[in-house]
């Protein structure tokens, strides 16, 4: 009994956590056309409630394009929005001593894309982040997220 | 999934806040709390597979360098599961830049070393018979090779976390980017003949920040704090570029987004030399069997 009891409890806390699924597997449809976009290594999926956000940052590298996209595993369970950003330091006079200030300067949000996808490029490699949040939904349920980079190089116009 | 608390209070700024000849300041305790403050949250830290890496600089002006690869003889001697994880990350470099550089005629011998220490450090299940098949398949076809070489990492690193093996995916990154460093230098024509390498160098910095925020994570294992104080060190070298910041700057083109402006650094040839002697000290001490 005592073993079935510890088999039952192993069971329920491996259940509660259970890894997500990759981000490619998430977010990317079987059925979708092929591109020039290759899946990026930097790809990661993780769990969010509902009023919470996943976090993740990436290295985009100087002369690659990049498109985001961000998807529920379970597209019921919720509302998700995005925001990719860079963390800026900046050196303030502050009571005449020099002090330096970490601040977050948002590059695009998924009011840009309209589409759950961002293409974007680089002049310089720099660190990005993703922050993904979820509205709606129960909030004591985990769901997992899909924030896949997918990458090409960049084809430069002109002479 | 690993989840890392930011620790971007203290290390972080100061790394960030590159030198700049007479502009360079340290940082005070007071300003780091201040920025510690505004930004502690979780986040999953990520880096580029040395694949991703050096497709990109096997166009660069730069040598190609395959003595500067590690030993393939030497995998056999490795007996902790910290050396194996290590040396394994050192192996998925080499294999990523022989492929890169169209180097195959080793690839088969150092893709038998990668699948002996993935089965001793548990991702047996990645290798499978499928992938030794089609190594073999596709020996001599470089660019077959180089796809294989970067799903076997990324296989490896997903199958690492479903089995709880953060310590080992850690050490695994650490042995990938210092490898992946070591030759990146060792390809160069020497300070100021591969400007396009020496940038590539730079943007390495970027790289090594993330990498420090994956490992901090994984600091309760000795050996993980033992080599994130090996990437802190680094990142100490690159304190010496010279940087200066612009504002970031966001265009929309017909829908793609392009991104300019920002911090730009300088490679000084002090920092080149301190960072080749730094690199060479971490990757002796990962390659040696002690």
């Amino acid at each position: 009994m005592k073993a079935l009891l510890l088999t039952f409890l192993v069971v329920c806390v491996s259940a509660g956590y259970a890894q997500c699924p990759t981000a490619e597997s998430i977010v990317k449809s079987k059925s979708k056309t092929k591109d020039s976009y290759g899946v990026n290594s930097q790809s990661r999926s993780g769990s969010v409630k509902s009023g919470e956000t996943y976090e993740m940052s990436f290295i985009a590298q100087d002369g690659m394009d990049y498109r985001l996209s961000t998807k529920l595993a379970n597209p019921a369970a919720g509302t998700i929005s995005f925001e990719v950003y860079e963390m800026i330091v900046e050196k303030k006079m502050v009571d005449g001593k020099e002090t330096y200030k970490r601040t977050k300067h948002v590059l695009a949000n998924s009011n840009d894309s309209g589409t759950g996808s961002l293409e974007f490029t680089t002049d310089k490699s720099r660190k990005i982040f993703v922050a993904v949040s979820l509205s709606g939904g129960d909030p004591k349920k985990p769901v997992c997220v899909g924030v896949l980079v997918e990458d090409k190089k960049s084809t430069k116009l002109g002479f | 999934m690993r989840k890392s608390l930011v620790l971007f209070a203290g290390l972080a700024l100061i790394l960030s806040a590159c030198g700049g000849g007479e502009e360079k300041k340290t940082i005070d305790a007071e300003a780091t709390t201040e920025a510690g403050q505004e930004t502690t949250s979780f986040i999953d830290f990520n880096i580029p597979s040395p694949s991703e890496q050096f497709a990109l600089i096997s166009k660069m002006d730069v040598v190609k360098n395959t003595k500067g690869l590690h030993n393939p003889d030497a995998a056999d001697s490795y007996n902790t599961s910290a050396q194996k994880a290590l040396n394994f990350g050192v192996y998925t470099a080499d294999v990523a830049y022989l492929t890169s550089f169209n180097e195959t005629n080793k690839y088969l011998t150092y893709f038998g070393k990668l699948e002996k220490l993935g089965n001793d450090i548990g991702v047996a299940k990645v290798f499978g018979t499928e992938l030794g098949e089609l190594a073999k398949k596709w020996d001599g076809n470089a660019d077959s090779l180089f796809r294989l070489s970067d799903e076997t990492y990324n296989k490896t690193f997903q199958r690492l976390i479903e089995i709880d093996k953060g310590n080992e995916l850690s050490l695994m990154l650490v042995g990938g980017w210092i490898e992946s460093m070591h030759l990146m230098l060792g390809s160069s024509k020497g300070y100021g003949k591969s400007p396009k390498l020496e940038k590539a160098v730079v943007d390495q910095k970027l790289v090594a920040e993330n990498l420090f925020e994956f490992l901090v994570s994984y600091q309760d294992n000795e050996d993980v704090a033992a080599y994130a104080k090996e990437i802190e060190s680094v990142l100490k070298v690159y304190e010496e570029m010279d940087c200066s910041s612009s504002e970031t700057k966001v265009e929309n083109a017909n829908g793609k987004l392009n991104f300019s402006g920002g911090e730009e650094c300088r490679l000084t040839e002090k920092c080149f030399n301190d960072l080749k002697t730094r690199v060479e000290a971490i990757r002796t001490k990962i390659i040696s069997n002690k």
